[in-house]
């Protein structure tokens, strides 16, 4: 530990984290338990040249930081469960448009308003398909205080690299939890721009649809002029109806995410070399799967854990290398449905031994819910 | 002294346009153009946002930067483009469906936040790209493909609404003058804070035939007729009963726009940071 | 670090600190959690509260230990500060040390109970804000958690002087009262 190490909560790190990244723009309602890192953005990005907008909605936040980042600011909004459902139509403008930008989802229990300051993980499935036309995402869980500093910095990072919108979703717990750290110096963590474009200005073409690739992004206000649009187009931005264009526009706007999942998908693994039982679980859980975990090695259970960093893509080939050897697998989250275990059912087959381990009132999921299992 | 023709910012190769004959949306795309044209704009350092509807898609026919957003929502982005880099000129084009009402809120807070911007609101009095439903706007007891009886609900007054928001700028024109249209759009986009054009245009293949309006000389002698300045507005017995409206300048203030007041706020800021 | 051979530096401790939204719980267990951090130790800080700004149960925790802290919810409490009456249901059971502030809560529940007046040994000081701060004074004598250098350190660093010597005197009347009852109990 460093002597700079200090209490800094979850969401405070994650916006201390995309001051690191380089972001200056942030547009956001307030909604509990998001609302510290809209707080913090108002008082800081002044002094650092950059903005802060409270807006009337989350459809209008999610439309400024989409106009601001097409001028060349990064820029980020952060929310919870009711707001990010209001966001996903402007969000998909984004996907579309290709324009980098960062979400957060501080995940609370729902159905709608449902326990308003109360811990879930139920938004992974609205992460993914939440948005209407097929389309992909990335999205992040951070399971402590240093993984929200260090993954919105990733996730600021991985939007700029695939001009496209990342989303870090960690729970309650982990934004409102405090825990010492020490907020790393310039240059300590990697930090990447977008490509601008840099031939003639005549000829750019704000779009490339061949294969994985993604094209360098003006900025307004540069000598490269562009246009940007939420209806189907071409590479040259401008609307296009023909089947063939859209063909290749949808399969890249996939192909640019799916091709590169080497860069995109972290897990961590703890003991799973010779595990007998593999848990998988991401944010808080990751933590009390780690305890649980550690409590049976003490009575010589071989338990490991994989803790789900990336959720989107999901890490199937993280999880189907894991459990390799194991007899069992143990899927703990924060929702009814088992929405993550539906994922580990697709990537290691219906005949797999899975036990799912739920919680769906609001309270955590303790040590004790997971060792239950292990029998 | 040659007039402005608009013609640099015309994208040439997507004419023909794609609206119906005796649409107003040419006429107010052109009047726009030449605005540009009068206030020398360059085409890099204007961005314009438009939404999703019949004038919603003008950016097809534009050569500065555009961003084609959605339904409604055309002014959060706007507004996201110009404070972070206000130098931009920044015009946002919305229909009444989409600026007064799937959108109504955002430009309420658009006024209220004076954001430099500036809207141009095509009314046609329906949703024109969809069938002809009715909007915020039509008058109530107008035929539409889903009032077929008479519209039960009451239309919006656009610029009422922009004035008591805290607009800077109200005007309100028809198409059936081109030229004052014009006017109206330079001294809009010349104003500071947040600047509003209410466009009255004729819906010629949905809005007016069903509304005793058959042919498009026939909207454009309504507008005519119906359209008339503050003063006269304020002489007639029974003028909004009689489906009169006032056009010409109707707001014209100079209350600091967002930019501005966020740049004292930076200062305040910025003195207590120094100061601790 | 005076005092350090009392102070249990190197194992896991647990403090949970209850009462009703606005008792500045999560405050205390913050500036509980700073002192430790200045140990050298990890810490998680965590709360538990409902919608309304005031009012309402809410509670604080800190986990304090030389070790990575994994789960992050208090299993074991070393003690329980108990501020007002609509916390004192949640612990009527629990076989940890509570301290509770007998000028606003009648009775304790246990001989596990220790009943001391935060709110109005605070509103003697001066200022019935830091009854939450009295009770931490009176905690860390008793638990040892953290040392009371550790507590000033922290209470110094995050506030001007004027307003860190009102703090550090609510730490002091409270380990004052603790060494009180100390004393009278045995």
């Amino acid at each position: 530990m460093t002597s700079t190490s200090r209490l800094i909560q979850g969401n405070e790190a994650i916006a201390l984290g995309a001051f690191y990244a380089g972001a200056r723009f942030y547009a956001g309602y307030p909604i509990t338990p998001s609302t510290e890192i809209a707080e913090i953005c108002s008082r800081e990005l002044p002094k650092l040249g950059g903005t802060f907008m409270q807006m009337e909605d989350e459809l209008a936040s999610m439309g400024a930081i989409i106009g601001a980042s097409l001028t060349g600011v990064k820029s980020f909004t952060a929310t919870s469960g009711p707001g990010f459902s209001l966001m996903q139509e402007n969000l998909g403008m984004a996907t579309m448009g290709e324009v980098p930008l960062v979400v957060i989802d501080i995940q609370r229990s729902g159905p709608s308003t449902g326990l308003a300051t109360k811990p879930s993980q139920s938004d992974f499935m609205q992460l993914r398909w939440g948005r209407h036309g097929d389309q992909t995402v990335i999205a992040i869980c951070p399971s402590s205080v240093r993984e929200c500093f260090e993954m919105t910095v990733k996730a600021f990072n991985l939007s700029e690299q695939f001009r496209t919108p990342v989303i870090v979703a960690p729970d309650e717990i982990v934004g409102h939890m405090r825990e010492n750290y020490a907020v790393p110096a310039p240059g300590e963590l990697p930090v990447c721009d977008r490509i601008k474009p840099s031939g003639p200005a005549d000829g750019y073409k704000p779009f490339n649809f061949e294969g994985d690739k993604v094209a360098p992004l003006a900025s307004y206000g540069s000598e490269y002029i562009f246009h940007i649009t939420s209806s189907m187009h071409g590479e040259d931005g401008f609307s296009n109806n023909d089947p063939q264009n859209a063909a290749r526009r949808v399969a890249q706007l996939h192909k640019k995410i799916e091709e590169h999942r080497g860069d995109i998908v972290m897990t961590k693994s703890y003991d799973v070399e010779d595990c007998d039982i593999l848990v998988v679980a991401t944010g808080a859980v990751a933590r009390t799967a780690r305890a649980a975990a550690a409590e049976a090695r003490k009575k010589g259970l071989k338990v490991g854990v994989l803790q789900l960093i990336t959720i989107w893509p999901f890490p199937d080939v993280e999880i189907i290398k894991a459990v390799e050897g194991a007899r069992k697998v143990v899927v703990a989250e924060m929702n009814y449905s088992g929405q993550l275990a539906g994922e580990v059912v697709k990537a290691l087959g219906p005949q797999v031994n899975l036990k799912k381990v739920n919680s769906f009132n609001g309270q955590i999921i303790t040590p004790a819910d997971i060792l239950k299992e292990f029998d | 002294m040659s007039h402005a023709t608009g013609l640099e910012y015309l994208r040439k190769e997507a004419l023909p346009l794609m609206w119906c004959s005796g649409c107003g949306n040419g006429i107010t795309l052109g009047a726009m153009l030449r605005a540009f044209e009068e206030l020398r704009y360059k085409k890099n350092e204007v961005v314009v946002v438009s939404g999703i509807g019949c004038w919603g898609k003008a950016d097809d026919y534009i050569m500065t930067n555009a961003l084609h957003t959605t339904h409604g929502r055309a002014l959060t982005y706007a507004t996201g483009v110009k404070a972070a880099n206000p130098e931009l000129h920044v015009v946002v084009l919305m229909g009444d469906g989409d600026g007064a009402t799937i959108g109504g809120n955002h430009l309420i807070h658009a006024a209220r936040r004076n954001m430099d911007l500036t809207a141009i609101i095509v009314n046609n009095f329906n949703y024109g790209m969809t069938g002809g439903q009715f909007s915020a706007t039509t008058p109530a007891a107008s035929i539409t493909s889903t009032s077929i009886a008479g519209n039960p609900e009451r239309g919006f007054d656009i610029c009422g609404l922009a004035e008591a928001a805290g607009a800077n700028y109200v005007a309100r024109e028809t198409v059936a003058n081109g030229a004052m249209l014009k006017k109206r759009i330079v001294e809009a986009l010349g104003k500071k804070g947040f600047s509003l054009v209410e466009v009255i245009s004729p819906c010629t293949t949905l809005f007016g035939p069903r509304n005793k309006m058959k042919q498009p000389i026939d909207m454009i002698r309504w507008m005519k007729e119906k359209g008339v300045p503050r003063a006269k507005y304020e002489q007639l017995a029974n003028a909004e009963a009689d489906g009169y409206f006032v056009t010409g300048k109707l707001v014209d203030k100079d209350y600091p726009d967002f930019c501005a007041s966020y740049e004292s706020m930076r200062s305040r800021i910025n003195v207590r940071a120094g100061g601790k | 670090m005076s005092g350090q051979e009392e102070n249990k530096l190197n194992h896991k401790s647990e403090i949970i600190i209850a009462g009703s939204g606005g008792q500045g719980q999560i405050f205390a267990a913050t500036v509980l959690a700073d002192a430790a951090i200045l140990e050298g130790k990890n810490v998680v800080q965590t709360q538990t509260y409902g919608i309304a700004q005031r009012g309402g149960f809410s509670s604080a925790e800190v986990i304090m230990d030389k070790d990575d802290i994994l789960f992050h919810q208090v299993e074991k409490p070393d003690m329980i500060i108990v501020l007002n009456e609509s916390a004192v249901g949640r612990y009527s059971n629990t076989v940890a040390t509570v301290l509770y502030d007998n000028s606003l809560i009648k009775d304790g529940k246990g001989n596990n109970w220790h009943g001391l007046p935060f709110a109005k040994i605070a509103a003697e000081i001066g200022d019935g804000k830091v009854a939450n701060l009295v009770a931490v004074g009176a905690m860390i004598y008793m638990s040892k958690v953290v040392s009371y250098d550790s507590i000033v350190s922290a209470i110094r660093r995050k506030f001007s002087a004027a307003v860190a010597e009102k703090n550090v005197a609510a730490i002091n009347s409270g380990m004052k009262a603790a060494e009180t009852l100390i004393k009278r109990t045995g």
